[in-house]
């Protein structure tokens, strides 16, 4: 029954007995009991961005990282759908679905990955990014927990925020978009730079990012700080 | 209880379970409740009433319209089995409301219908009681032990079903809340990049524009960031309170 699995899934992420906040338990919980490689908790804002709340290592955060980069990828998917997204081999299925992020992750060691939506209601709040060493797809009884796991992070997440003042973001859920600022940053000096929209204007810089071979991130910098002036 | 009444309890559970999951609707939630009393148990009618923000029951649920009408009798009464299960948090049983001393108004209504013996279940969690399940009888007598705790089951899970529904309402607003505070994030950095590259001003001085800006005019930081995007104030306006 539904309330078994919930409480059996609860009791595993409270045995998680490392000083560490409530979202990484959840993580690492999922870790153990999906026996996948790594899983973040992603928040989503518009259609375009996410922060990395929580992961169990660094391995998932730079492939979150690398979706926001290019724009493209399984948690974008999942979050606009509010439906999960799974891809059992990511390298069988490379340049099909998503033709940099397939490349990239299967080269960042991601054999599967699986993206389910934190929902409550009808909003989405963002995903449950799972990743794998191996191929293949997720048992029943796993998707089913992934989807437990998914439920209970919502609920912790909201329960984060409830203590934030009106129209304010709890301090634990801010900072992980604080390097992501500059980009948005980027596009709001690029849009007027080119007198462009701010969509036209982060797809120009992802667009510069990759033609360079540089990060997003420093391409963002160098136009802030006037160093880059890219070209209409 | 046999086998197959076992087997229905904890289908039956499973189906009000599920329908906790997705597009909750509380009114077909407790009707499907006190359906499944019926059939479940030996009783012949069943009611529910829940407690309103006031602590006043209003009658939500019934198997049939008679059982209907006389929960609302009860309710409109002031005096019932269902109202004294609410108040103490204790199942009230009457085996004989022929030759019961108790509810001088509410055994007649039930007597006329011809219900012979009530059982009222609370429905509580915690120290909080929200609300009561009343069942009726044709015959006199007590319900067997194994039938009065199905009737705690029902009761609890819709009890469970009613305070998820409860936070449900409250989450999605509190979800909206966070979606539109990260936007706001996202809108006001753009806006501090538009602005620094219009007034020819550092990220820091711009943000303190849009800030000094949004105190005067007594408006929200993330609304004028968006004016500045979509063009509704210019950066000049912004400026002014430089220089």
């Amino acid at each position: 029954m539904v309330g078994e699995r919930h409480a059996r899934l609860v009791a595993r992420i409270a045995e998680i007995d490392d000083a560490t906040t409530l979202p990484e338990r959840i993580c690492r919980a999922a870790v153990d009991a999906l026996r996948v490689s790594g899983a973040a908790l992603i928040l989503m804002s518009g259609e375009e961005t996410g922060a990395v709340v929580a992961a169990s290592n660094h391995v998932v955060e730079s492939v979150e990282d690398l979706q926001f980069a290019l724009g493209e990828g399984p948690c974008l998917r999942a979050y606009r759908m509010g439906a999960p997204v799974l891809v059992p081999h990511v390298t069988h299925d490379a340049g099909w679905r998503w033709p940099m992020f397939d490349h990239q992750a299967a080269g960042a060691g991601a054999a599967a990955v699986f993206a389910f939506p934190l929902q409550i209601g009808a909003v989405n709040l963002g995903v449950l990014y799972l990743y794998r060493d191996r191929e293949g797809p997720l048992s029943q009884g796993q998707m089913a927990d992934a989807f437990v796991f998914a439920e209970i992070a919502s609920w912790v997440l909201l329960d984060i925020q409830a203590g934030a003042a009106p129209g304010e973001l709890d301090g634990r859920l801010e900072k992980p978009w604080g390097h992501r600022a500059v980009v948005h940053q980027a596009t709001g000096v690029l849009s007027a730079q080119l007198g462009i929209p701010l969509i036209e204007a982060l797809v120009r810089l992802r667009a510069s990012a990759f033609s360079r071979e540089r990060s997003i991130y420093d391409i963002a910098a160098d136009i802030v700080a006037g160093r880059l002036v890219l070209e209409l | 209880v046999s086998a197959t009444g076992r087997r229905d309890l904890g289908t039956t559970l499973v189906e009000l379970a599920d329908t906790l999951v997705k597009d909750f609707d509380v009114v077909d939630f407790l009707h499907t409740l006190t359906q499944r009393c019926v059939e479940l148990v030996d009783v012949d009618a069943a009611g529910l009433a829940l407690a309103d923000h006031s602590g006043m029951l209003r009658v939500v649920a019934a198997s049939d319209e008679q059982a209907r009408l006389l929960e609302l009798f009860e309710v409109q009464n002031e005096e019932g089995p269902c109202l004294d299960a609410y108040r103490t948090g204790h199942i009230v049983v009457e085996e004989h409301l022929d030759t019961s001393e108790r509810w001088r108004r509410f055994k007649e209504e039930a007597l006329a219908d011809g219900f012979l013996s009530v059982h009222a279940v609370p429905m509580r969690l915690r120290e909080d009681v929200i609300g009561a399940l009343n069942l009726f009888r044709l015959k006199p007598g007590r319900l067997a032990d194994e039938e009065a705790a199905i009737c705690r089951a029902l009761a609890d899970v819709a009890t469970i079903g009613l305070l998820q529904e409860r936070a449900v309402r409250e989450a999605r607003v509190l979800a909206e809340q966070l979606q539109a505070a990260l936007n706001s994030r996202i809108v006001i950095e753009q806006a501090k990049g538009v602005l620094a590259e219009q007034s020819h001003v550092e990220m820091d001085v711009a943000f303190e524009l849009l800030r000094g800006f949004a105190r005067t005019n007594n408006r929200r930081l993330a609304d004028v960031a968006r004016d500045l995007l979509e063009a509704r104030i210019s950066a000049a306006q912004l400026s002014l309170g430089r220089r």
